[in-house]
């Protein structure tokens, strides 16, 4: 199981990150500990701080003020040895047009103590690359498959990826899965990755932090998120009061008889309290990671109409 | 047809966009304009007794900025600067223009837009003839045209004696009719110095639409630093100088010529069969078509490509680098930027340009070897500036490799200058090699030498204006750089060859050594992404 993350052994800890952009606040206060051996998928719409987090937190990007540490090191002065435990795949992929695959492996493989050459060979057969193919010749999708090959070659402690499958196939999404998963069988080693795709994270994250404006509003377990938030439908035998209060709603549809509540950590006292008060069955519903997400954005929305 | 011009309106805006093309426009711009408000400030007789005669014939204008700078007894040979900058100025947007218009035209979202590939080429071309007025025709004709023939009835009654002291001429000057002539002559140099920029543009713009085989590029840019560098400034005079008077109107490539007298019509032939599958070959890649063009010799060409591709690549490395000494590693970051090989066999072939170009051009062997220098000056600085341009965007990527930030900004800047040094040292060879063969002479000769010394300094100089603008993450910072270091590189070792003190070099030299540090000590603290 995952070791209980601390300041020394977390891979990566934020604590109390604040970055803005001149006036616009891109991380507010966030705080983030990632245990060793965990999958972790950052999720947040376009905008939300995803790529920004990844910067400060890897060092390439110094926070107005909190600190961002790896390994407990603090990340802005990062040395060597830690690096080297660091493996790193950017948003939009910077590749050396010029150079042959084969090279670009054999220039980045120089840089580290330890280099798996039998896994990425076997990762470049997988992925249909041939060595002597020419960096530039690739498609994006392809280009960013190599990235993720060359972030993985030395077998890093904590790998860091920025959207890695946005611009891969659906054959070559499931096999960056596996290849995330097979690196996540080994409980000492992390991953954390942000994304969209929702049934990608459902796949292979054990963890989800979930960031809104700048903000982590969940970070759990991605079982526990999805144990405590479920969508009940509500069936009365009269019309349901369009104020209907119920304890964790997140979002309520009410129409006539019939109500579609998305409740956060609904209990049954609560389940039973509106069937008896209002003469009504209540059906509970799992939600998948998408309806989650949207979900609990549409709760932001709404707080944000409150306020 | 709306629908289209507002395409068109559309495309243009993303490169008005573009910082470092804004900023290169504007140089471009800003010197005519700077010169044509300084002519009313200065004292002109005092000027023209004080100078040669060759700035009383060949850049009348230029040389009025001069006072204005307060510099005229000073720095004799300032205004090669104002060429150089809209030489620079030219090249540098071209680069910018090309290299976005190839970005488009690859781009699969805008070539699926609607009416897009007509304005997404369209735009472009647009921007080179802006480019080539502006440069060429703005700063040769316009601006000479107005200075000189528009202003010199006002001059003349300041000084009476103008005409005799500028040109020799008698007072047949202040006549309309020889306003008109002096108009037309100064359009005609206008024209050839639109050329040059065309050259310039065409053949630095032709590098960012070939990247996928990038040495071409590095092999065009002595060539093309050359013809910035001329001590003639008008390419035309050199090139036109294989080209019969009466044949070159008929090339579309050398309308722009009109000087000198030879008669080699293969030339003309052989240029524009060169030239028109060039441009075909350039308009295929514009528009997305990759497939090789059915040309003759194709397959040889083919085999010499491939040959000269796989010599320009990185060598294998030999195990972690983790361990190795600071310059070790300095050397592994070079390989994905240049190659060491790389500099040896520009080094090279720029050798037998320069060395070749006397016999060729049959002109007079010295100011060959002025124009080399100025050559060795300039190119170094265009090849590192243009190469770092391109590995500038991965920086961040890069510093996440195995190595504290400290020693992945020293390594990197030690990259930089190990670049810059190979390179200055092969073209400097050059130099040499060409006036062994040439004018040996002159190796005996302190000109040469302090020349050369001047050179040296001045890639100090280079360096830090280099790292300064690497570290920078402003898009316009390098572009601005290149302007700058084709300027002060030619300026300063003209001004050596002309007898300026070493102490003028020395003092580039200190200035580049304070920029590396403060570029060093800022980007151990920046944000690399």
């Amino acid at each position: 199981m995952n070791e209980s993350p601390t300041t020394e052994n977390s891979p990566l800890r934020l604590a109390r990150l604040d970055k803005s952009y001149r006036k616009k606040k891109v991380l507010d206060k966030l705080d983030l500990n990632i245990a060793i051996g965990s999958v972790v998928g950052l999720l947040g719409k376009n905008g939300a701080g995803k790529t920004t987090l990844i910067k400060c937190a890897l060092g390439l990007m110094r926070p107005d003020s909190g600190e961002a540490t790896i390994f407990g090191k603090s990340a802005w002065t990062l040395d060597a040895e830690t690096k080297a435990r660091l493996g790193y795949v950017p948003q939009s992929v910077s590749l050396y047009s010029w150079m042959r695959i084969g090279q670009l492996v054999d220039y980045t493989a120089a840089f580290y103590p330890k280099w798996n050459a039998a896994l990425v060979g076997d990762l470049l057969r997988d992925w249909e690359l041939k060595a002597d193919d020419k960096a530039g010749n690739l498609s994006v999708g392809t280009q960013q498959k190599l990235a993720i090959i060359l972030a993985m070659g030395h077998e890093p402690d904590l790998l860091v990826l920025d959207e890695p499958a946005a611009s891969l196939d659906p054959i070559a999404r499931r096999q960056f899965l596996k290849a995330v998963l097979a690196v996540a069988s080994d409980q000492t080693r992390t991953v954390v990755f942000s994304t969209h795709i929702t049934s990608d994270l459902e796949r292979v994250a054990d963890r989800l932090a979930l960031l809104r404006d700048g903000r982590i509003v969940y970070d759990g377990e991605l079982d526990e998120l999805k144990d405590s938030v479920k969508r009940w439908h509500v069936t009365a035998a009269g019309a349901l009061p369009a104020d209907l209060d119920v304890p964790g709603a997140v979002h309520r549809r009410i129409e006539g008889a019939e109500a579609l509540l998305t409740v956060r950590g609904g209990t049954q006292e609560s389940r039973e309290e509106i069937e008896r008060r209002y003469s009504a069955s209540v059906r509970v519903e799992d939600l998948s990671l998408e309806d989650l997400f949207l979900e609990l954005h549409e709760e932001e929305v709404q707080h944000a109409e409150t306020r | 047809m709306r629908k289209r011009d507002d395409r068109l309106r559309q495309v243009m805006l993303t490169y008005l966009r573009r910082p470092g093309l804004r900023w290169s426009v504007a140089v471009i711009l800003v010197i005519p304009i700077f010169c044509i408000l300084s002519v009313a400030s200065f004292d002109i007789a005092k000027t023209i007794r004080a100078l040669g005669w060759e700035y009383r014939s060949l850049r009348p204008f230029l040389f009025l900025v001069d006072p204005l700078l307060r510099l005229q007894f000073v720095w004799p040979r300032n205004s090669t600067i104002l060429f150089s900058a809209s030489l620079g100025g030219s090249v540098v947007a071209a680069v910018l223009v090309v290299w976005q218009a190839r970005q488009q035209m690859f781009d699969a979202n805008a070539r699926l837009t609607p009416q897009f590939v007509g304005p997404g080429l369209l735009a472009p071309a647009l921007f080179m003839v802006f480019l080539l007025a502006t440069a060429g025709i703005w700063i040769g004709a316009g601006a000479w045209m107005l200075a000189d023939a528009g202003l010199r009835p006002a001059w003349c009654l300041r000084v009476p004696d103008l005409n005799v002291l500028w040109y020799g001429y008698g007072p047949r000057a202040t006549t309309i009719q020889y306003q008109l002539e002096a108009a037309h002559g100064y359009a005609a140099q206008g024209m050839s110095l639109a050329s040059t920029s065309l050259t310039v543009a065409l053949m630095v713009g032709a590098w960012s639409t070939v990247r996928r085989r990038w040495w071409i590029g590095l092999i065009l840019v002595p060539v093309s630093a050359f013809i910035c560098a001329n001590s003639e400034f008008v390419v035309g005079f050199r090139l036109a100088a294989w080209i019969p008077y009466d044949w070159r109107h008929w090339s579309p490539f050398f309308i722009g010529f009109d000087y000198l007298d030879t008669d080699q019509l293969p030339w003309i032939i052989a240029i524009d069969v060169v030239g028109l599958i060039g441009l075909g070959w350039l308009w295929a890649r514009m528009a997305g078509r990759d497939e090789p063009l059915k040309i003759p010799f194709a397959r040889p060409a083919a085999i010499a490509m491939a040959w000269i591709d796989s010599t320009f690549q990185v060598r294998k490395s030999r195990g972690s680098i983790m361990q190795s000494g600071v310059w070790n590693r300095a050397r592994h970051r070079r390989r994905i930027g240049i190659d060491q090989r790389a500099v040896w066999i520009i080094g090279g072939l720029t050798t037998i340009f320069m060395a070749t170009l006397p016999f060729w051009l049959r002109t007079d062997h010295n100011s060959e070897l002025f124009s080399r220098l100025s050559t060795a000056a300039i190119a170094p600085a265009l090849v590192i500036c243009l190469v770092w341009l391109g590995r500038r965007s991965s920086l961040a990527y890069e510093s996440l490799r195995p190595a504290t930030r400290v020693a992945f900004v020293r390594e990197t800047g030690l990259a930089v200058l190990a670049d810059l040094a190979e390179l200055t040292l092969a073209t400097v060879l050059a130099v040499l090699i060409g006036t062994v063969i040439w004018t040996p002479t002159m190796l005996s000769r302190v000109q040469l030498w302090t020349s050369l010394g001047a050179l040296g300094l001045t890639q100090v100089l280079v360096f830090g204006i280099l790292a300064e603008a690497i570290r920078s993450r402003s898009t316009a910072a390098l572009p601005l750089a290149t302007i700058f270091l084709i300027c002060a590189s030619e300026l300063l070792v003209v001004r050596a060859w002309n007898g300026a003190p070493m102490s003028e070099g020395l003092i580039a030299a200190i200035i580049g050594v304070i920029l590396a540090a403060h570029a060093y000590w800022r980007w151990c603290e920046a944000d690399l992404a």
